[in-house]
């Protein structure tokens, strides 16, 4: 932020060197006026109109200077907020982006940092220079005649008590503006993300109306932002016609009765003049100041808000694998591991105890709702227990650096998102250097092969929202590549293959072992087919395991576990009937 | 389909940069954004003839807000008239009276600078901010007659910055640009006017920098259009890689590509600052320089003037009130100079919008559309065939028939063009070749408000808006009870899940549903289905997601739901399939079989081969 002052500084001196060349300019016009015309004096209209055009070359050259200076600092502060503001977003954890629309985070990166910017390149140099020239208006009429000087500043408590009313409900006003552009945001962003429901449903104008509301509240609140500044912005510009009313009034009777000169009323009113303009700026600048503060307020509301899930101080990383194959899988502890969203909100989890050891597979059952997805989330702290610990190895994931624990965890989750991007650069997102060997390897576990070769450009077809569209089934495969390539020590599948045809499920599952050697392996699958294939079955309701044991012996001794599959396999006992008759 | 990758974009966008405008066709980079960007230069010359309407029920009160602006200029000239007034009769005399008097003029003369002034920023607001909103509402309106593939084409972040930050570009202008500028033309003409009239000569004598000013402006215009138009372009990637990060923020962290995310949108920011360096640096030398062309005007001036003063030609009063109406024709040419800055800005964000603006719905409404009122729900497919977007062909000849009321299944693997066959029913698209019916009737004859309420659309990602359960339900018919949005929710069997949330069905489900499971995601958007009560109904892939339990409850709906309902599934599972009273196996875009299962079953074909794996998997 130095570097920043230092150039505020210098491009306001810059404005108060043009201010002053601004000035200087009439002096010599009178001098050619007064000396050259009127006295004839020789050379000197030559002379001075000379130095007029110095004097109007220096001052484009200052002027450009000072615009370029205030107007870069400007887009540097945009730049550094934008980019600290990315960063930071990309460190908070899942559960603040489940809770805050991406449209208001969009917009606090966009419109927030855009109205910081404007008010710093054009705002706020004018606004030092207008209260300087305030200020030694102030003092010249002062020197010129105290009096009238007091009955001028008689003004000034009424003027600060009405700036400071005017700006706090300014404030207010504007910080609402931004809010509601946050949420026009967010409503342009789902209806473009939505736009399949919409479309299927036939719903073009409930979200039409939900713009329109939006949109409509920003009229509104624009509008009381303009009924302020139509209060506030010819009051300030008339006040120093007010008192020169007041200075006609009473300095003619002065001048009358000779306590002062008629030039000094005279040149009291040029200075009263000379605070027109600025005051007349201070009502608009203080519209830009205002709306720079609501925006800055919303920037560092997203900029304080901690990351819960950091590395913490001493974080240490995961120690490597032993040699061999068989050391690479990890153990999984749960020690009485509780989450919820909020205080005294329904916990999604509660009291979980669950050991798995290395290179088990297991698979993680249990109705919709029961906490299947967020039990694997708390591996690679993509969400922090509220209570209990999880551990890796024995290592608390809460005091392991997150590079070294991520990049033990593959997740796939059940709708992965794929970047705009070649599907190399997607494969390999975890890791950029791999070769396209490996990329192809990769695939070729994932039984991802023939989505390479059915894209027109093969590896470097872009997919992703604006790329190839994908089905289902490829993105979820895509995404299981991406995340073999990076040789997982623990592979989560969050119910990654569900969109995947049975066939295709279990070639990929048993050709797990060859492509991850001796991986732990948990899985949240609802298939009996995808279920055998685990060594254990841990079966959850609403946050808690109510049974863990191999497929065969739940199924055999579990009643919850049996009316969990014994509806799945309903329908295949139907069409078998069929069949056989 | 050669889509350049963000990076080659962004790396020749800066390449091309400072070329001028003989190369600035290639600052948006590869074939497809050219082709985007030529697009948008031919809106742009429209962009005025988009606006134009939206401005013009205003213009009244442009006209008024422009009066107030002279009213005011007119208040303030008399001013010192009135001090003179008061110097040479009040207070050289020593009258009194007349002191009171003018202090009393005075006095009326700012009430009626406040009340003009006041009068002018309101005014002004109210058009202004109108005409933004209906910029809005007429851009979001358009977007959502879209189709699909021009969805599919575009990316969230560039639309949301259409939306938002191009609109802003069009702020400054709508709001004090226009009343700038009506009230500097009128004040220019008329001081040109007194110069004229005053000396003739001299005034001539000035205009020799008008010239100087007009080809200024002219070359102001040509290199800032461009300049301009990259700042939006950059914003609005910066928009796009912003909005990509964060709905992707938790691959990102699991993949700990944060700090890669991170600097890769540090490069478009860069691009996006660096594209502010160029107007800036524009702007920092044009408008002091029209400055110092008004300064140089007053020096014209002052020589020309003052030889004739010196030779007796001219009378120095003259020549000082000229070089007064100087700066007052000259501060107008001012303040329209920087107005052409949010001008200039204003017209590449018009432009911008203009393009989406001008892109046609691909999926219309005939031009005679055929109403639909009571669909029984009677689907033929035949010879349709499909492309994406002159992408290759993934549909030949498919031909298909689902009677009303019955259930047909399709099955196959992943990417074999099962989705597409539900899409093109849906009419998120139309068929290349073939046609398709609904009741006997082209769905491209049919009313589009018709065909959407008679059918239903469950996609496979179950996408919730946020808000709360009842919202999403009530999403299906906005008209909707609360009792009526339960009774749905009862008949798929989410009920007891949705009851069993913190606030039941005013339970805040968060952006795209995420504060709920996927499964308790798609029974929601079961019920939304279901209370749209649709002639047809569409489930893409959709049980899938559904533990079980939940699958079993849905099945046993599906069951009430298909008595006088056509329904169209994709489902790997056969707990759906076996409902089915036909099964299509699609392969290659092909149907490579179709007919009732047990038939199928019994004549040993792909679904019977099929079929005993599975039940080999699922024993």
């Amino acid at each position: 932020m130095r570097p920043f002052w230092r150039r505020v500084t210098v491009a306001f001196l810059l404005g108060v060197t043009m201010l002053a060349i601004t000035s200087f300019i009439p002096l010599v016009t009178r001098t050619i006026i007064d000396d050259g015309l009127t006295r004839r004096v020789p050379g000197v209209l030559g002379r001075e109109i000379a130095l007029l055009m110095v004097l109007a070359v220096v001052r484009w050259v200052v002027g450009g200077l000072r615009r370029n200076l205030s107007g870069r600092v400007g887009t540097d502060v945009e730049y550094d907020l934008r980019n600290r503001l990315a960063r930071h977003l990309l460190t908070l954890e899942a559960a603040y982006h489940d809770r805050v629309p991406t449209g208001q985070l969009l917009a606090r990166a966009t419109s927030d940092v855009r109205s910081l910017r404007y008010f710093i390149s054009w705002g706020m140099v004018f606004l030092v220079l207008n209260l300087l020239t305030f200020a030694i208006a102030a003092v010249q009429m002062w020197l010129l005649s105290p009096r009238l000087c007091l009955v001028v500043l008689a003004l000034a408590p009424p003027l600060v008590y009405g700036a400071l009313r005017f700006n706090r409900r300014l404030h207010r006003v504007y910080w609402q503006v931004q809010q509601e552009i946050g949420e026009l945001t967010t409503v342009v962003e789902e209806a473009t993300a939505g736009v399949r429901v919409v479309k299927a449903f036939g719903r073009e104008q409930v979200q039409t109306r939900r713009l329109e509301t939006e949109a409509s509240s920003i009229l509104d609140q624009n509008l009381e932002a303009a009924r302020l500044r139509a209060f506030y912005t010819p009051l300030l510009a008339i006040l120093p016609q007010l008192s020169l009313a007041a200075i006609l009034w009473y300095g003619g009777r002065l001048a009358i009765d000779g306590q002062i000169t008629l030039g000094t009323l005279v040149a009291f009113n040029s200075y009263l003049l000379l605070l027109a303009w600025p005051l007349q700026g201070l009502g608009m600048l203080f519209g830009f100041a205002q709306r720079a503060a609501a925006s800055a307020e919303r920037v560092f509301e997203v900029l304080d808000q901690p990351p819960a899930i950091a590395d913490r101080p001493g974080a240490t990383a995961l120690p490597a694998p032993a040699e061999g194959p068989a050391g690479r899988g990890v153990r999984i502890t749960f020690e009485d591991v509780s989450f919820g969203y909020e205080e005294g909100a329904r916990p999604v989890l509660a009291g979980i105890d669950l050991d798995i050891a290395p290179g088990s597979r297991v698979a993680v059952v249990g109705g919709t709702g029961s906490g299947k997805s967020t039990l694997l989330g708390l591996i690679p702290r993509l969400y922090a227990p509220s209570r209990g610990r999880v551990l890796v190895d024995g290592h608390d994931v809460a005091n392991l650096t997150l590079d070294s624990l991520r990049a033990a965890v593959g997740i796939v989750h059940q709708e992965p998102v794929l970047f705009s991007a070649s599907l190399r650069d997607n494969v390999a997102f975890g890791r950029p250097q791999a070769t396209d060997e490996e990329v192809l390897d990769a695939l070729a576990a994932a039984a991802a092969r023939e989505v390479v070769e059915a894209l027109p450009e093969g590896l470097d077809t872009v997919v992703g929202e604006q790329g190839y569209t994908l089905s289902g089934g490829q993105r979820q495969r895509v995404a299981l590549a991406r995340a073999l390539l990076m040789q997982p020590r623990v592979l989560i599948l969050d119910d990654a293959l569900s969109h995947v045809d049975v066939d295709t499920e279990a070639a990929i599952l048993a050709g797990l072992d060859s492509a991850l050697g001796s991986a732990t392996v948990l899985l949240v699958a609802n298939r009996r087919a995808s279920l055998r294939l685990a060594e254990r079955v841990v079966l959850l309701d609403r946050g808690r395991v109510v049974a863990q044991g191999s497929h065969e012996d739940l199924a055999a001794h579990e009643p919850a576990y049996r009316a969990v599959l014994a509806h799945a396999g309903g329908g295949v006992d139907r069409l078998v009937e069929e069949a056989a008759s | 389909m050669s889509r350049p990758t963000p990076r080659a974009r962004g790396a020749m966008g800066r390449g091309a940069m400072g070329r001028g405008p003989a190369s600035s066709v290639q600052t948006y980079g590869a074939p497809p954004e050219v082709e985007r960007s030529s697009r948008d230069r031919r809106a742009g010359r429209r962009a005025r003839a988009w606006l134009w309407p939206l401005v013009r029920p205003h213009r009244r009160l442009v006209g008024l807000a422009s009066a107030a602006v002279l009213v005011q200029t007119g208040a303030s000239l008399a001013m010192p008239y009135l001090v003179k007034v008061a110097i040479d009769r009040g207070i050289v005399p020593r009258d009194l009276s007349v002191i009171n008097r003018v202090a009393l003029a005075y006095l009326v003369l700012v009430g009626v600078q406040f009340l003009a002034g006041r009068f002018e920023i309101e005014t002004v607001a109210r058009a202004g901010q109108r005409v933004l909103y209906a910029v809005r509402t007429k851009l979001f309106r358009h977007l959502q007659t879209l189709s699909l593939d021009f969805y599919e084409r575009e990316r969230t972040g560039r639309l949301v910055a259409r939306m938002t930050a191009d609109i802003d570009a069009m702020s400054d202008l709508v709001t004090d640009g226009l009343v700038t500028m009506v009230t500097g033309l009128i004040t220019m003409v008329g001081v040109a006017i007194i110069l004229v009239v005053m000396d003739w000569r001299l005034a001539l004598a000035t205009l020799v920098v008008a010239p100087l000013i007009g080809l200024a402006a002219r070359v102001w215009r040509r290199w800032s259009a461009d300049a301009y138009r990259r700042v939006r372009e950059t914003h609005s990637v910066v928009t796009v890689q912003l909005q990509e990060s964060l709905s992707g923020v938790r691959a990102i962290q699991s993949f700990r590509r944060e700090r890669a995310t991170a600097a890769r949108l540090e490069e478009a920011n860069h691009d996006e600052r660096v594209a502010h360096w160029r107007t800036i640096g524009l702007a920092s030398f044009f408008f002091p320089g029209i400055e110092f062309l008004g300064t140089a005007a007053t020096v014209v001036v002052l020589g020309v003037g003052g030889q004739r003063v010196l030779s007796g030609d001219l009378e120095i009063g003259v020549l000082a009130a000229f070089l007064l109406y100087l700066r007052n024709l000259f501060d107008p040419v001012q303040q329209l100079s920087e107005l052409y800055d949010s001008f200039q800005s204003a017209t590449a964000g018009a432009e911008r919008v203009g393009a989406v603006l001008a892109e046609q719905p691909s999926v219309r409404e005939a031009p005679d559309p055929v109403p639909l009122p009571d669909p029984r729900g009677d689907v033929r497919l035949e010879d349709v065939c499909f492309a994406y977007d002159q992408g290759p062909q993934v549909l030949h000849d498919v031909d298909l028939r689902v009677d009303a009321g019955t259930t047909l299944a399709l099955i196959g693997p992943t990417g074999a063009g099962k989705s597409t066959v539900a899409k093109l029913i849906a009419r998120f698209y139309d068929p290349l070749a073939g046609r398709i019916t609904l009741d006997g009737i082209d769905l491209r004859q049919i009313r589009l408000a018709d065909l959407r309420q008679a059918m239903g659309y469950v996609p496979q990602e179950g996408f919730l808006f946020s808000g709360t359960v009842l919202d999403n339900i009530r999403f299906g018919r906005p008209s909707a009870t609360r009792a009526e949005v339960e009774a749905a929710a009862r008949a798929v069997g989410a009920d007891q899940v949705i009851t069993g949330l913190p606030d039941g069905y005013d339970t805040q489900v968060g952006e795209r549903g995420a504060l709920l499971a996927a499964g308790e995601r798609q029974l929601v958007a079961f019920a939304r289905a279901w209370i749209a009560d649709p002639a047809l109904l569409i489930l893409d892939e959709a049980t899938s997601n559904l533990d079980a339990a939940s699958e079993a409850r849905i099945t046993d709906a599906l069951q009430r739901l298909r008595s006088g309902r056509t329904t169209i599934i994709i489902a790997h599972r056969l707990t759906t399939i076996a409902q089915a009273d036909q099964i299509a196996v699609v392969e290659d875009g092909r149907v490579v079989e179709a007919g009732p299962p047990d038939e199928l079953l019994a004549g040993g074909g792909r679904f019977a081969s099929l079929y005993s794996r599975w039940l080999a998997g699922a024993a």
